[in-house]
């Protein structure tokens, strides 16, 4: 029996059903970002002394100081190892989940200075969207099974509902807040004030908060002010039709793109989080070269060849430190991937509007806005 | 197994206002299903915006003197050092309340207490003035410090003027002398 569209059987198990082989690129694309950029992690918290310990609630409640080099060295040795195998679809499960418990424990440690940064999408991505199948596509585990036709596969619906419901939910604990302090008055300047305090305060000045800060008239302040409490709320209204839910995430993508450059601040978590909705199969056809090249690689390499290159890289990270990973204060593969996400939400707003012009009626009952690859999403 | 999904999706949303009292009662917790929040406008009804911030001013064996941002100071920290730089060296404690030493509270959780009696401490404990003088002499290896102080002060920029001028009011001082 189909369910109802608008029952929570049809939101739980249908609405956000996807091909298993996009989700496949979809964890090619986090474990890179996890091993290349992420990784090694938290290795500064040994910089200080235990008088420095102020844990919140959590893990590290139950301790009187931190831990020493040694804990840390261990655990973003095994997070690497576990980010190869999530990279190669070695042992998915387990690597998704070490992934997640690994960077959870040092988190934990990081935390206990006062101050939670919000990453918390990194640690359930991989634990959710282990149940939606994205070992079972572009994965040494799918070659193992000698089950890799994509083309009839289907994702486990649910658990990326779960994630469009906790991504909602997590949003919606910051939208509350900002409608009752101030921020929908029209005499405050919400975005203003947390621009100079960012600015004069945490030293996170740049070219473009210098020349915003010039703007004098109260309409472009205010109009940020209001934007960004409706995105946030928005996504919690829109959780149940996942063709919303996309065009929120796609306007989320601007207002991300815009912390990054004016605060330099780059919510990469949660942008990872959105493109779990992402209609990654759309991908296949344009990146098919690619995809062929990876898949070949797959053929040729063994398990011991994925546990052996992840004991390497976390030598090479841990002797000499990951390239690509750059002083705090300066974040350009996150400004990046924020610009690359604002580029691709515009053009699939753009395509969605199109198609949905294109349409002249739509049925009560469907309320549909096609995809921008063709097929029409719910 | 369809009903346990439905009882996982019903558990995280009925967490979430049990997480909310949670969080106003003892602060975030972590982990937490909670974006940053950027409450408040810092902005009084005359329109000006309140900022409060902290200098660092060194003073160095010769009378020679430096002042140093506090994100300089602790940039090990790798962009913790707003929380670091309030909780360890704020300007008054008087607002502190540690946790009797034989409770209940203070022997399940002995890391929120220690970190809640030295936060009450007039005197920084010895491991962190120690860390800041190796940390002083990093930054200026050919020079000795003498004293830290931190000087907190509430930048008031007015919006209403046509280009948002800022006045400083100095609010608390701190100072740490090293032997």
């Amino acid at each position: 029996m189909i369910a109802k569209w608008w029952s929570a059987d049809h939101f739980i198990f249908e609405e956000y059903k996807t091909a298993t082989s996009g989700l496949g690129i979809y964890r090619i694309l986090f474990a890179a970002y996890i091993l290349f950029v992420i990784l090694p992690t938290q290795l500064w918290v040994t910089n200080f002394p235990d008088s420095f310990f102020n844990p919140p609630l959590g893990l590290t409640l139950f301790f009187t100081g931190f831990p020493g080099a040694a804990f840390f060295r261990v655990a973003n040795g095994l997070a690497i190892l576990a980010a190869v195998c999530l990279l190669f679809g070695y042992r998915t499960r387990i690597a998704s989940t070490g992934i997640a418990l690994l960077l959870f424990v040092c988190n934990s440690w990081a935390y206990s200075f006062g101050k939670i940064d919000h990453d918390i999408p990194l640690i359930f991505i991989p634990l959710i969207m282990q149940f939606a199948g994205w070992g079972d596509s572009y994965s040494m585990d799918a070659r193992r099974h000698d089950a890799n036709d994509q083309a009839e596969k289907k994702t486990t619906a649910w658990p990326i509902a779960l994630m469009a419901l906790i991504v909602g939910l997590a949003m919606m604990t910051a939208a509350v807040p900002k409608a009752g302090s101030g921020w929908l008055d029209p005499h405050s300047h919400a975005v203003r004030a947390w621009l100079l305090y960012n600015h004069f305060v945490t030293g996170r000045s740049d070219w473009f908060s210098g020349h915003l800060l010039r703007i004098d008239s109260w309409v472009p302040w205010k109009l940020f002010d209001y934007a960004t409490v409706l995105i946030e709320a928005s996504f919690l209204l829109a959780v149940t039709r996942r063709s919303a839910f996309r065009v929120v995430c796609a306007f989320a993508c601007f207002l991300h793109l815009g912390i990054a450059v004016m605060m330099e601040i780059a919510f990469v978590g949660n942008i990872l989080a959105y493109a779990a909705c992402f209609e990654w199969s759309a991908l296949e056809s344009r990146a098919g070269g690619l995809l062929h090249l990876w898949n070949g690689l797959l053929d040729r390499i063994s398990a011991p060849w994925v546990l052996g290159s992840g004991a390497a890289m976390a030598f090479i990270y841990l002797r000499f430190g990951n390239p690509l990973q750059l002083p705090q204060e300066w974040d350009p593969i996150g400004v990046l991937i924020c610009v690359v996400s604002a580029v691709a939400a515009a053009v699939f707003l753009i395509t969605t509007l199109r198609s949905w012009l294109r349409t002249p009626a739509a049925t009560p009952s469907s309320c549909s806005i096609p995809s921008p690859h063709g097929a029409t999403h719910r | 197994m369809p009903n346990k999904i439905k009882l996982l999706f019903a558990a995280v949303i009925l967490w979430q206002p049990l997480q909310y009292m949670i969080a106003a009662k003892f602060g975030e917790p972590y982990p937490a299903l909670i974006m940053p929040a950027f409450a408040g406008t810092m902005t009084d009804g005359d329109g000006n915006i309140r900022l409060r911030n902290v200098r660092c001013k060194i003073l160095f064996q010769g009378d020679e003197v430096a002042w140093l941002p506090a994100h300089e100071l602790l940039s090990p920290a790798n962009g913790h050092d707003a929380a670091i730089v309030s909780h360890m060296f704020g300007p008054s404690s008087a607002t502190a309340n540690p946790w009797p030493s034989g409770s209940l509270k203070a022997r399940l959780f002995p890391g929120r207490a220690l970190s809640r009696a030295r936060s009450a401490q007039k005197e920084l404990d010895p491991q962190t003035k120690d860390w800041l003088e190796r940390r002083l002499n990093n930054l200026y290896p050919s020079r000795r410090p003498e004293t830290i102080t931190f000087i907190w002060y509430e930048d008031v920029f007015n919006v209403n003027q046509i280009s948002p001028s800022a006045t400083e009011d100095v609010i608390g001082v701190r100072e740490i002398r090293f032997q």
